[in-house]
Order: structure tokens, then C-alpha cells, then sequence
């Protein structure tokens, strides 16, 4: 019997098919090429030559089917003409040679289409090779051109869009009504901050004025906030108010500045750019073992790190794509390169390359290249061409298995206990692996004859007689299904050993002909022994075939099981002691690796070849692997970098996005419209990278710097400039302060690229410190405050919020770096919200209650909503309560005089930053004193009331959260979003009145905003 | 000829599906902007004025916060206020539940054209049943008694026949790139009947079918794992306090309110904060609703026996007990239809587990007068082979096919005792009026009162929707 490889078809509905998703001619389009090409031809290919490709051709050569079987689609003018995978299909002129003509007309057994016997009528197959014959004229418009007619993006207005032009400094408003709020004691007598004299010009246009200064306590508050994520301490409040010189705040900013918790808050701004999660993503199902990254954490670390030490943007940047790169680049930087490998695992790697576009793309240009994988932008100036470009870059970089080493812990004792951890579970592992191998192999070589009979009588081709053959014999045998599958593929593909099997499949000779040919073995094709079994006896039917195979393996037996032995140890292939024969047939159908190839990288490759239940079957223990990386102390530093391929190749646009449907071949390079006079320059040095990153952090390049600075201004003010940060393309909305923004962008580039010398002038500006207060007349003008005609009240985002409870509770861990922790469930971790793991796959409801970010793509802005969930967090939450609990042992509170007085003004000097206000009355009291005097007391006269009902709840809720507890530590380490805390859970004791007092002001608007 | 763009409708705002999404802005001007929704002139008007969500709150003039999740008319009015999707994950076989093929019997154990394999016919016998005279599967006996309210689509086809990514295309309308959920767009287009209920709940499943990817986060669903018997404090996250009595905590409330009102007057904001404060209402109310809802042992004992006594006639109930609160989509898994193997045992004890249920919720419902308002949606993410599964079993199964499988929809204005396209004569590919994921999405959406086209929403410089550019209407099914 020959094998063909023959294309399978679903069955008839043919025409119908189509109807759905496919448009149907468009007759307009049409004629308007048509008219000046023979009518004469062009009826003839309407008439005759499309119908038969529709109806016979399409269901697995079109686009509008979605299929391309052998590279080839015909419903295209570009499809038809470009042919198949093995080039053109047709010959104008000359049917012979036109293998669409040999295929329709049956003449070449090999070649025959429609498949399976649906062959053409005599009168389709003549009407073709006339079609040839007279010149096989297409009719049909481009492609390309008719998607020109579309909406696009390619036009010189979009080219001139304000965003893509030079950033240039303009001069500094000079002329003003209320000149006198301009003045700042921080700059010399007569000048004034240049980003007051931009806003102010603004708001002087609409006929508004702006507020006047912040009260220190709320200033500092919010300066505080913007740059640590954290609320001041009460020491830092006193010491501020108590500063009285013009340099007071820009102490305060400079001492902010300096703080390494500066780096924990915009790291994290940076990390929402930069889509950053600890999962692959999805099911986590693409074969790694396990869905976590153990190590994405180290590019976290790194940007916290950067930020830190104030790393210039544009290097920041650099390391990022191309730390690799650089040459004599501090190692530590490596781990930059977590920017392009922390993304969302997708099957289909050109998913991969497109998740990098993206977040470089929009990371940091704010350009929404990605629409451009598929046709040339809508509205942007980003060809086809531009994608791919950029996806020949990413094209040519691959992951290294072993990842380089940033740091080990200092402690030797630690390393040690991690080792001897981790060599156990490698060992495992190995085990695993060798006793799956052992298990099925063994199965196999003694029944290798029923085997081989079962997998080829059961592959694609196989008639009824033969499958229901096969059907018996894996029963009757009780054949393992792993095997019948994995084997099924060596039998076509393993040429030295099952070559002689499919000679004798493939026929064409005398079936002794083949039997001598084989025993021949001329130039060594074929395994000897096998080679050698075919000398002695010829066979006659498959049946003997198969049987010959099942001698040979049988031999295997005794020899197999001391190899599995011996490369279970061994370091290095050859193992000693084993003729290459007999281990090619030992390695048949499962490969058996040396152990010394069995790191955890090398397994997951390995095992990746078996078939998915066998995987499963094996049982490794990849989870726990990642497990001991994310949570032992011990475990090294490693940083997730690429590295170029050898040889770099660039990549053909695919047409509307499809990998099998090639267009021109782009050069890699960098986008047309940010290229010096609109034209791509080809990289040269490997991939690109760090030509890429250059050309991105390049002070010509006029979105780099303005798209930061419109992030930075956001971050401090609440809205941007343009408030889309990830987009500044034609459909964004125009800048609120262009010339400020150019003014900004600017400096920022005069400045070295300093985040923090930015944040300085911004935030030494008046506008800045503007207080929040409504003024209704301004309202009505400018609802929006667009033109910062005062402060805006900004609800804190996830981290601040959480951050802050832990502040208050005076339990935060300020330690900066490291592994990440669980932030949802109990023990509850001390540790900055920024250290939490991130399951992209899975993002913890608390977390997307409180407007965390999806990183499953770059997103610089966060949404501000108020739903009740985040409301239950703080109400009912066992972190809540225990924070509540926790305010009353601060120390602030315990120095306090032991007056219920003193107390409040204590827990307000912590959630706060202020002293309880409000009108004197009689008593001398605050109005929130006295508010708070008489909950306190009701609580306290109800206390003696409530004894059972809190015994009670204290009973449930223990037991309760002792079950949760189980259930988590139980869950097992590859489950979702598992990494266990150590530590307490909270007791579940009621709160008393006071401590239900100290959580009412939790809960209260004021602990959630900032003025 | 115009098939290099197939898929590319008319409207030139429709745009290809791109996977770059980013920032969400939630001022009032841009919530407006991005809900293109062409909501009717009444609520939209009653938008303006207000600053929805957001940290700006609003109010009406009754004193009314109007959220996002504010209830919404839809584009054109429907019977539809809520749906329950039962998702049927692992791909049941279509011959074997609502495509009969009596003369596919012929060709068992011989190969057929255009298959790899031994054909399979199925092994259960169809029965015309209800005045439509619909044939049903033996291993549906309890919906074939309610078979007058139920339309079966057998031309449904997707994509891709892998269980993930089809999984994903159901729920989001997206092969692979990530996309709000179905139940998303839906509150998102609709809001909810109850402020002190999610508005969309999920009863077990995957993450990303309740994901709303770039709408905001309000609009994902809320996942419980119900199992029943399950404690109520665990069935939703942080719905009781389990460290002061509720009494307590509403005069603890109280004073919060008192000292939001103090804050407020300081600042001079108007209605600024407002928003927060009612989420602390809404949340202190959720409290004792959503559990209740949970709680199905206040149901009577002639209800609770409907349903019968197991899981999934539990979950039936449950999800009953929300869309009556107000809960606009419900999403239930009731999957293991991955049937490989041992078909003809394993089909039917996967059938029988939601035949009597799923019943018992047409009949429930109907009894209730709910019935037209709750769009009832019962399907897989992809069909099976009509032949067997090479694994060579003694039982034998059936491996994935994507040129078609059924579903069925109920109540929510579709037309009853209906059956809709069909299959080629083995029961293989989908061949007359062809209902594609997006298609399904189209209808789904227009019964609850939406144009797919325009339920849009803007990001990152386009207006996405759930059925991505394609989708077309399957108008004959409803009533």
C-alpha cells in the first residue's frame, strides 16, 4: 500500500459554507479592473474557473475558510499567483507543467486533487486547461489594492499628527493678570516655576483663577502618597510643620525622593506598563510544568532597584530590550530583560512576538502598533510593513534554558538547605521520568509486533477491515493507547528503524526485492540489526513485516532495562558498554536521555515529545520545583533574558495576519513614521534590539520622552495631559497643555532623562500644591478641572490602600526586594502590596475589586471604580480587623495620656496625619471627638448585651477560618495562585468598642483619599 | 472578487480584531464617549448631569446614586431581563444529544467519506416528543417533556476544536488574545435589577469566561464555587463579618456616614464622595442577600424535589434564586463532556445529571411567569466525530469536531419547539443556515435587547464589541 500524503476533507457543504463569513464577489470591484483585460477571458475565469475553485477548492485552500492546506489559497489574486508550499501552481500557457493541471486531471498518483477520489468532472478539468492554455489570466483586483480603498492610516495628515513631530521647547508664558500666585519662595526673587506660568495661562484664558496652597498636613499627605504610596508618620508631620523656611517642602521632596520606597510606588506604575504578572497566563497549559515564573520577581526587583538609584530613562529603556547587548553591562541589569519574557504565554509564538510588540509598542511610545498585524492602521500611520518589522525582531530572539545568575543570599547555610532541597526534587524528578520510561518501554519491546501492527493499521488512511483489526488487537492485547500514539509517528518518521517498514508500505518494487534491498543497507540507511532481520527472512504480507520488527525488539528485553539503569546515572551520551545499534533500538519510540541532560529545563523539553496523558501519568514535580524557587530563602536570583538567534531571518508580512499566508518580506527596523524622513532604516546587529532600543531612546524621537512625561503628570495630578497614556495616535484627544508637555518633555531630556529631578520641578510648582477646595464658580467653567484650576481628590489605588493599612497597623515590612507573597488569603503578609503575586491567569478578586490592573496587556492607567466588594474588604476582611485591633498597640497611641481624648487624637495622628476638627462646643471637644465620645460609650453600655452573640460568632468564625486555612495549605503548590504565607491568622476574637471605632475611621472616606 | 477581506463588514468603524488595549478613562464625558450604546434617549439624558462612578459620585433628583451598574434600557425593548448560560465545557457529542441521524445506523464500523476512523452512529435512541414533535435524545427524558419551550440550533461550527481556546471563544468571543466575557458585555450594556447582588455571578469555571479584560473591573463576574451543603460565610469573598455582630456593624456604619458628612462639609465637595458611601450600604445589604440567595434550604420541599437532590439541581436552584434577585447573568458549569471514550455510558450519566434540572428550571421559571424573561442557554464549546475515537477502547468515544455541534436556548423570547439548520447526512459539518460563535453572540445579545454591532465600547482608539466584526442575527429562532 502506498502512503500519500493525502489532504483529508470534511465532508460536501460545500457552497454554503462560504456564505456566512465569507463576502461574496464584490461585482463593483470587479469591473473595474476587468474593463481593461480581454471580457472574453475574464468571463471565461468568472464562469468556469472560479465556480469550480469555490466549490470544489475553497473548503481547504481560501481565506474565507481559513485554510491554507500546502500553503495555498485561491481566493486571492496574491493567493493563487503565489501558489503552494512548493511554489507556483500554474504555468501560464503550459498545462503540463502546471501542477494544478497534473492534479486535477489525476496523472500523478502522488499528486491528486481533489482528493480522495472526489475527482473533477471531464469538463471542469478541460475547462482548467484551457484556462492555462490561454494564459490563466486572473481577473481578479489585489489585494492590497483594495484594502488601500479602506479606511487607513497612511495618509500625510495622520503623518503630521502633533504627536509625531519634534518635541520642541517652547519659550515660558511671560504675560499675566494674577502674576503674584506665581510667586515661589523657592526660585530666585522675580522668577517663578515655568510649569505655573503654562498653567496658569490656561486658566487665565478660560476666566478662572487658581486655588491658593494646601494646608501643610494635606500638602505633605499628598506628596507623600505620590511618591512613597505611603501616608506620612505623625513625626514626619510635626517636623514638616514645625519647618517654617521657603525650603521646607523641597526638603521634604528631596527627603521623599531619597526614600526607597519611591522606587516600590512609580516601580509599580511601571510594572502596570509593563503587564507585569508571575504566570504565564491562560490554563497555564503550554507544557512548562507549572504556570508560575520563578523568577519573574527579579525584573520587579530591577525596576524598583532603577527607579531608585534614578537610572536614566533612556537607559532605562535600553536594559530593558537589549541588556544582553551592552557591552561590560553590570550582570545585575540582565534581569531588564523581564520586560519582553514576563508576558502571557500564548500556544501560538507569534502571539508571543505579539504581546511583545504590544508592550514595547505602547510600553513606550504609546502607539497601538498591534492593530497593524492584520492590515495597515485605521488611523494611525503604522503600514503592515511596521509590524513586521518589529515582529522580525522578536522573531529572532529565543529564551536560554539556563538563566544567569544575578546573586545567591549571603548566608551559606541558606544556599545549602536550598540545594540539597532542590537536588531532591530534581532527583525526583529524574526518577519520574526513568520509571515512566522503564514502565512503557518495557511494555512495548516484548509486544513490539501487535504494537507496530495496531499503529499503522489504525493511522489516517486506514480502511474499516484495518481499523476495526487494530480495534481488536489493542483489546484483546490490552495495548497501552500512549504507546499505539507516540509510535505512530516513529513509524513515518524514524527512518533508521522503521525506514524498512515503510519501504515495504511504499511498495513500487517486488516485496523481495525490498527485503534484499534492505538487508543490504547500502550506505548504512538503515539500523543494522533491523537491517540484518530482513537478510534472514523475507516477508510477504505487513503482517510479517511487523512480526520480523517484533523479533528484533524482542531482543531489546534484558539489554533495554541495564541501559535505563546505567543512563539514569550516566553524565554524557554515549552511555559505555552499548553497541549504538542495540541503543537505537532501546531509544525506540521513547527517547531515553542521560541523566546528566535531566536538568529541570531539559526535562520539561524531554517530556514535552510524549503524549499529554503520559505527562500526566508521570507525575513530575515541576509545581513543587517553582514552589521551593518562589518561597525558599535559599534559592538564587536568576534573571528571565533573551538572547539573539544565530541567524537572524526577517519576516514576511502576514496577510491579514495569517502566518501561513506570506507577503513581502520586511527588513527588521524601526517604525516609518518615527524613522528619520519617513524611511526604515534595516538593523543590522542580530536582531535589532538594541538598534530598536536606540532609535526609542533617541532624543529626536518625538514620542519617548512626551509619552512619559504625560505618565508622570498623570501619576501626580490625577489626568494627564492626553488621558489616554497608552495611546497619544490620531484618536486620542488633543493635549490639555500641549507646550507644557513639550516644555516637560523637554527638560526631562536636558536633565539626563531624571525622573526625580521632574517630579522636583512638578512638584515645586504652585499648581501642585493648589488646595482640593471646591470653588462652584470654576466648577460650572471647567467640571473636570482639566485646567487645574485646584487640586484634584484622588481616591488611592489597591497598593496605597492596602500599603496604608499596614502602616497604621504599624506591622509593615519595609524590606525592599523579593520573592513575591500571596496577597489574598490568610496568613496575611506584612510586605508592600507591590510584592504580591500576580496571576495573570487569575488575578485575585481583591485585587480587581480595587481597579488592579488586567496584565494581560500594558495599561498605564488604572480605572477608579467603587463597588461594594471593596466596601466588604474593609468592613468584614481579617486583615481589616486585625489592622483595627493593631492601631490601638502603635506606639503613638500607647505614649498617649490614657484619656479617651488624648487616644482619638493619637489614632488620628496615624490614619489621619491631622488632629481631630470641628466645632468647639461647650466641652471644649472636637465635634469628631465628641462623635467619637458617643459611639464609644453607646458600644460600651451595649457591650454587657452582647456577650453570647460574640461568644458565638468567635466560635464560628474560628472554626471557619480553620477550614479556609486547611484548604489553602492543602491546595497543593501547581494550583492557581498558591504561594502560602507563613505566619498567624487572625484571631478571630470581636472587636470591642474601641477597636470598632478605629475601623469606622478605616472605613471612612477619608482614610481612602487624598486631597 | 473582495475575499481578501471576507470577514471586513461595511461599516467602516467595525475594525479587525486587535489585541492592543490599554488605559480605561471613567470620567462622565468619556463614559459617555466610550458607551456607545445608543442607549435609549431617557437613561442616556439621565446620565448627563452626573459623573458616574468614578469617585465623582451622582445623584439624582430623587437622591438616586446612578452607577455603571445602574439598570440600563437596552437598544430595542425585549422580553430578556437576565440569562443563565449553563456551559456544557468538554464538547458534548451532537449526535448524540440533539442531532438525530437514523440513517447514519448503516454505516457503523464501515469508514464514510471525507472521515478518518470507524463511522460511530449514535447509540441512543430519538423520540419525537411535545406538540412540536422535536426528536430528543433517550438521554434527555425530563427536557424532552419541556422540549415546546426549547429551540435547538444543530448548525453551530467554530473555529478552533481544541478545548481551551474554543472554551475562550465561547465565553469572549476571542480565539486567543484576551476580550471581556459575554456576561460582562452584558452587564456592562445593561447594568443590574439589584444593586445589592453582583450583576453577574459564575457557579464554578474558568477565570477568563468571566474576565472583563478592558472594561472596567466592575463589570467582571463574581465567582463562587457553590457546592451545596457549603457554607454561605465562603460564598462570596468577605460577604460576613466574622469579628462583630451585624448589629453592631450598622451603628458602626452609622457613625462612618457621620464622619463622611463632616469630611464632606470640610471640603465643600457636592455630591462628590457620595458614591462611596452608598457602597457601603449596598455592601452591608449584601451581607444577608447574596448568601440568601445561596440559600436553598429555605426553598420549599416540592420546589427542592423539581430540581431533585444533587449538585447540579442545586446550582439549577441557585442560579433561579439570582436571576429572581435581580442578577443579570448567571454562567453555571456543567461541563465533563469530553468524551473520548466509554461514550455510551458515560454520555448518558453526564446528561442525566442536567437533564432533570435544566427541566425543572423551564418548568420552575414558567410556573413563576419568569420564563420570558430569563434567556436559558445550554451548549459546549465544539461538537464530536460522528466516528470512533482512535483510541481502540472496548467502549468506544468520539474525538473533537468543530464543523458542528448543538445548542439550545429557552424563555427569554425564543421560539419553542423549533429546531434550526442542520447537518450533512452523517451529522458532521454544519451545512444548512451555518450559526457560527459570533452568530450565537449576535442573538444572544439581540435578545436581550442589544444591537451586537453597537454595543461598543472605546479603547485604545477603537470600539470593541463581543462579536469582534462578524456575527449575524439567527432572527428565526426568536419568537
Amino acid at each position: 500500500m502506498r502512503t500519500r500524503n493525502v489532504i483529508l476533507l470534511g465532508l460536501a457543504g460545500i457552497s454554503r459554507a462560504i456564505t456566512l463569513h465569507a463576502a461574496d464577489d464584490d461585482p463593483a470591484m470587479m469591473m473595474g479592473e476587468a474593463a481593461k483585460l480581454d471580457p472574453k477571458q475574464v468571463e471565461f475565469f468568472e464562469k468556469k474557473v472560479q465556480p469550480i475553485f469555490k466549490e470544489t477548492c475553497y473548503k481547504c485552500h481560501s481565506l474565507s475558510e481559513n485554510k491554507s492546506k500546502g500553503g495555498l489559497t485561491l481566493d486571492t489574486k496574491e493567493g493563487l499567483a503565489k501558489g503552494g508550499k512548493n511554489g507556483a501552481i500554474v504555468k501560464a500557457g503550459d498545462p503540463d507543467k502546471s501542477p494544478l493541471v497534473v492534479a486535477v486531471s489525476y496523472k500523478d498518483p502522488d499528486l491528486q486533487m481533489p482528493p480522495k477520489g472526489e475527482k473533477l468532472s471531464a469538463q471542469q478539468i478541460a475547462d482548467l486547461t484551457a484556462w492555462v492554455k490561454m494564459g490563466a489570466l486572473d481577473p481578479r483586483k489585489a489585494a492590497s489594492a483594495a484594502v488601500a480603498t479602506k479606511l487607513s492610516g497612511l495618509t500625510d495628515k495622520a503623518r503630521h499628527h502633533w504627536a509625531y513631530q519634534p518635541v520642541k521647547k517652547p519659550a515660558v508664558p511671560t504675560t499675566f493678570k494674577n502674576r503674584g500666585w506665581l510667586a515661589n519662595e523657592v526660585f530666585p526673587a522675580g522668577q517663578f516655576n515655568p510649569v505655573d506660568a503654562f498653567v496658569l495661562q490656561k486658566i487665565e484664558e478660560k476666566g478662572m483663577t487658581p486655588s491658593p496652597p494646601a494646608e501643610k498636613e494635606t500638602l505633605l499627605r499628598r506628596a507623600t502618597y505620590d511618591l512613597t504610596g505611603l501616608p506620612p508618620t505623625p513625626q514626619e508631620v510635626d517636623a514638616f510643620k514645625a519647618d517654617s523656611s521657603p525650603t521646607a517642602f523641597a526638603t521634604v521632596i528631596d527627603r521623599l525622593l531619597a526614600s526607597p520606597h519611591y522606587g516600590e510606588r512609580w516601580g509599580r506604575f511601571w510594572l502596570d506598563s509593563a503587564r507585569y504578572a508571575d504566570t504565564i497566563g491562560g490554563d497555564g497549559n503550554n507544557n512548562m510544568g507549572d504556570y508560575r515564573y520563578p523568577y519573574a520577581w527579579t525584573y520587579r526587583d530591577w525596576v524598583i532597584k532603577s527607579l531608585n538609584s534614578d537610572m536614566p530613562y533612556d537607559k532605562f529603556i535600553t536594559q530593558q530590550l537589549a541588556a544582553d547587548l551592552i557591552p561590560k553591562n553590570n550582570p545585575e541589569n540582565l534581569a531588564a530583560l523581564g520586560f519582553l519574557t514576563v508576558g502571557e504565554r500564548f500556544g501560538n509564538n507569534n502571539d508571543v512576538i505579539n504581546d511583545r510588540i504590544d508592550v514595547v509598542s505602547k510600553g513606550f511610545l504609546a502607539m497601538t502598533v498591534t492593530c497593524s498585524r492584520c492590515h495597515d492602521h485605521m488611523f494611525d500611520p503604522i503600514p503592515t510593513k511596521d509590524y513586521y518589522a518589529m515582529h522580525g525582531i522578536f522573531a529572532n530572539i529565543m529564551e536560554p534554558a539556563e538563566k544567569p545568575l544575578i546573586s545567591k543570599p549571603e548566608t551559606v547555610a541558606l544556599t545549602a538547605d536550598f540545594e540539597k532541597k532542590m537536588a531532591g526534587l530534581e532527583q525526583e524528578n529524574r526518577d519520574k521520568y526513568y520509571k515512566m520510561l522503564g514502565e512503557y518501554s518495557t511494555m512495548f519491546w516484548p509486544k513490539a509486533a501487535s504494537y507496530i501492527k495496531a499503529a499503522h493499521r489504525n493511522r489516517g488512511m486506514a480502511n474499516a477491515e484495518e481499523l476495526l483489526a487494530a480495534q481488536k488487537l489493542i483489546q484483546e492485547e490490552k495495548l497501552e493507547q500512549d504507546i499505539i500514539n507516540d509510535l505512530r509517528g516513529d513509524l513515518n518518521g524514524n527512518a533508521a528503524v522503521f525506514g524498512p517498514l515503510k519501504r515495504f508500505v511504499d511498495g513500487g518494487d517486488s516485496w523481495k526485492a525490498i527485503a534484499s534491498e534492505i538487508a543490504a543497507n547500502k550506505g548504512n540507511k538503515y539500523n543494522p540489526i533491523v537491517a540484518a532481520a530482513f537478510s534472514s527472512s523475507a516477508p510477504e504480507t505487513f503482517e510479517d513485516v511487523a512480526n520480523i520488527y517484533g523479533k528484533v525488539f524482542s531482543q531489546v528485553g534484558e539489554k533495554g532495562r541495564e541501559y535505563l539503569q546505567a543512563a539514569a546515572t550516566a553524565k554524557a551520551e554515549p552511555v559505555p558498554g552499548f553497541d549504538a545499534a542495540m541503543v537505537e533500538l532501546i531509544t525506540t519510540p521513547f527517547k531515553i536521555e542521560v541523566a546528566g541532560k535531566m536538568t529541570t529545563d531539559g526535562l520539561r523539553y524531554a517530556s514535552n515529545a510524549w503524549p499529554q496523558q503520559m505527562r500526566g501519568k508521570a507525575g513530575f514535580v515541576f509545581g513543587k520545583i517553582n514552589n521551593l524557587l518562589l518561597t525558599h530563602e535559599g534559592a538564587p536570583k536568576r534573571a528571565m533574558v533573551v538572547a539573539d538567534k544565530p541567524n537572524p531571518q526577517d519576516t514576511a508580512v502576514m496577510l491579514r495576519g495569517q502566518a501561513d499566508v506570506r507577503g513581502d518580506v520586511v527588513p527588521r527596523s524601526f517604525l516609518e513614521v518615527l524613522s528619520p524622513g519617513g524611511k526604515r532604516m534595516p538593523f543590522r546587529q542580530g536582531s535589532g534590539r538594541l538598534e530598536l532600543a536606540q532609535a526609542i531612546a533617541a532624543k529626536s524621537n518625538p514620542l519617548t520622552a512626551r509619552v512619559i512625561v504625560n505618565r508622570v503628570w498623570m501619576h501626580h495630578f490625577g489626568e494627564a495631559f492626553v488621558r489616554t497614556p497608552d495611546d497619544l495616535g490620531t484618536q486620542s484627544e488633543a493635549p490639555t497643555h500641549p507646550e507644557l508637555l513639550d516644555y516637560l518633555s523637554s527638560y526631562f531630556m536636558e536633565q539626563g532623562w531624571s525622573f526625580k529631578k521632574l517630579h522636583k520641578l512638578i512638584m515645586l510648582s504652585k499648581v501642585y500644591q493648589e488646595s482640593s477646595y471646591n470653588v462652584p464658580a470654576h466648577a460650572t467653567v471647567d467640571p473636570e478641572n482639566r485646567y487645574l484650576w485646584r487640586a484634584n481628590v484622588r481616591r488611592l489605588d489597591f497598593e496605597a490602600m492596602r500599603d496604608s493599612l499596614l502602616v497604621y497597623s504599624g506591622k509593615l515590612d519595609r524590606t525592599i526586594g523579593g520573592q513575591p507573597v500571596n496577597l489574598a488569603d490568610e496568613p496575611y503578609s506584612y510586605r508592600r502590596s507591590v510584592y504580591g503575586f500576580i496571576d495573570r491567569g487569575n488575578v485575585p478578586e481583591l485585587m480587581s475589586h480595587f481597579d488592579f490592573s488586567d496584565p494581560d496587556m500594558p495599561n498605564s492607567k488604572r480605572t477608579t471604580t467603587v463597588v461594594p466588594q471593596q466596601a466588604l474588604y474593609l468592613m468584614n476582611s481579617p486583615m481589616a480587623a486585625d489592622v483595627a485591633r493593631s492601631v490601638l498597640t502603635h506606639p503613638t497611641v500607647l505614649k498617649a495620656e490614657n484619656t479617651a481624648g488624648a487616644r482619638i487624637n493619637a489614632i488620628y495622628k496615624i490614619l489621619f496625619q491631622r488632629s481631630p476638627k470641628g466645632a468647639d462646643r461647650a466641652t471644649g471637644r472636637t465635634a469628631e471627638v465628641e462623635l467619637a465620645l458617643k459611639f464609644l460609650g453607646e458600644e460600651k453600655r451595649q457591650e454587657p448585651q452582647m456577650v453570647e452573640a460574640n461568644k458565638a460568632l468567635a466560635e464560628r468564625s474560628t472554626k471557619l477560618a480553620k477550614e479556609r486555612y486547611e484548604r489553602n495549605v492543602n491546595r497543593g503548590n501547581d494550583t492557581m495562585g498558591s504561594i502560602q504565607n507563613e505566619g498567624k491568622i487572625v484571631e478571630r476574637k470581636p472587636l470591642d468598642a474601641w477597636e470598632t471605632y478605629v475601623q469606622a475611621l478605616l472605613l471612612s472616606n477619608e482614610a481612602a483619599y487624598v486631597n | 472578487m473582495n475575499s481578501e477581506q471576507p470577514h471586513i463588514t461595511s461599516d467602516k468603524y467595525l475594525r479587525e480584531h486587535s489585541p492592543s488595549l490599554e488605559d480605561i478613562i471613567f470620567t462622565r464625558r468619556d463614559f459617555l464617549i466610550r458607551t456607545g450604546m445608543g442607549m435609549g434617549a431617557l437613561s442616556l439624558a439621565s446620565m448627563f448631569g452626573l459623573n458616574p462612578y468614578d469617585a465623582n459620585a451622582a445623584t439624582t433628583g430623587a437622591g438616586k446614586v446612578i452607577t455603571p451598574l445602574s439598570p440600563k434600557a437596552p437598544h430595542f425593548p425585549v422580553k430578556a431581563k437576565s440569562i443563565i448560560h449553563i456551559f456544557a465545557e468538554g464538547a458534548p457529542s451532537q449526535i448524540d444529544t440533539w442531532d438525530p441521524k437514523p440513517d447514519f445506523a448503516k454505516y457503523a464500523d464501515k469508514t464514510i467519506p471525507g472521515h478518518e476512523g470507524l463511522a460511530y452512529p449514535s447509540p441512543f435512541k430519538f423520540t419525537k416528543m411535545g406538540k412540536s414533535g422535536v426528536e430528543v435524545s433517550s438521554v434527555f427524558p425530563k427536557l424532552g417533556e419541556v422540549i415546546d419551550d426549547i429551540a435547538v440550533i444543530r448548525s453551530m461550527w467554530t473555529d478552533i476544536p481544541a478545548h481551551e481556546v474554543a472554551q475562550r471563544f465561547m465565553n469572549t468571543g476571542s480565539l486567543q488574545l484576551p476580550k471581556p466575557s459575554m456576561g460582562s458585555w452584558v452587564v456592562y450594556g445593561l447594568g443590574t435589577e439589584n444593586q445589592n447582588m453582583p450583576g453577574f455571578v459564575t457557579l464554578s469555571g474558568k477565570p477568563e469566561w468571566r474576565q472583563a479584560s478592558f472594561l472596567p473591573g466592575m463589570y467582571q463576574g463574581v465567582n463562587v464555587n457553590y457546592s451545596r451543603g457549603m457554607n454561605l460565610d465562603d460564598v462570596i469573598l468577605n460577604i460576613r463579618n466574622q469579628f462583630t455582630p451585624m448589629d453592631r456593624q450598622r451603628r458602626q456604619l452609622d457613625l462612618v456616614h457621620q464622619l463622611n458628612e463632616m469630611h464632606a462639609k470640610a471640603l465643600q465637595q457636592d455630591n462628590q464622595l457620595e458614591s462611596r458611601i452608598e457602597a457601603f450600604e449596598m455592601a452591608f445589604k449584601m451581607q444577608t442577600e447574596a448568601t440568601d440567595a445561596f440559600d436553598i434550604s429555605k426553598e420549599p420541599k416540592e420546589v427542592k424535589e423539581l430540581y431533585g437532590n444533587t449538585e447540579m439541581g442545586a446550582r439549577m436552584l441557585v442560579a433561579r434564586r439570582l436571576v429572581e434577585r435581580g442578577v443579570r447573568f448567571v454562567q453555571v458549569s456543567a461541563g465533563g463532556w469530553d468524551h473520548h471514550g466509554n461514550l455510551e455510558q458515560a454520555l448518558p450519566a453526564r446528561a442525566g445529571e442536567i437533564d432533570g434540572p435544566a427541566a425543572a428550571l423551564i418548568k420552575d421559571l414558567k410556573q413563576r411567569g419568569m420564563l420570558d424573561s430569563t434567556l436559558i442557554v445550554w451548549g459546549g464549546e465544539f461538537g464530536r466525530t460522528v466516528v470512533k475515537d482512535r483510541n481502540g477502547n472496548a467502549t468506544p468515544g468520539r474525538d473533537h469536531n468543530g464543523r458542528a455541534f448543538s445548542t439550545w436556548m429557552a424563555g427569554g423570547g425564543v421560539k419553542g419547539g423549533t429546531t434550526y439548520g442542520s447537518t450533512d447526512e452523517f451529522g458532521s459539518r454544519a451545512t444548512e443556515n451555518k450559526v457560527h460563535i459570533h452568530d450565537l453572540h449576535a442573538t444572544i445579545l439581540a435578545l436581550m435587547g442589544f444591537d451586537h454591532k453597537k454595543l461598543t465600547y472605546r479603547y485604545n482608539g477603537r470600539d470593541f464589541r463581543l462579536t469582534d466584526n462578524f456575527g449575524n442575527v439567527v432572527k428565526d429562532i426568536i419568537a
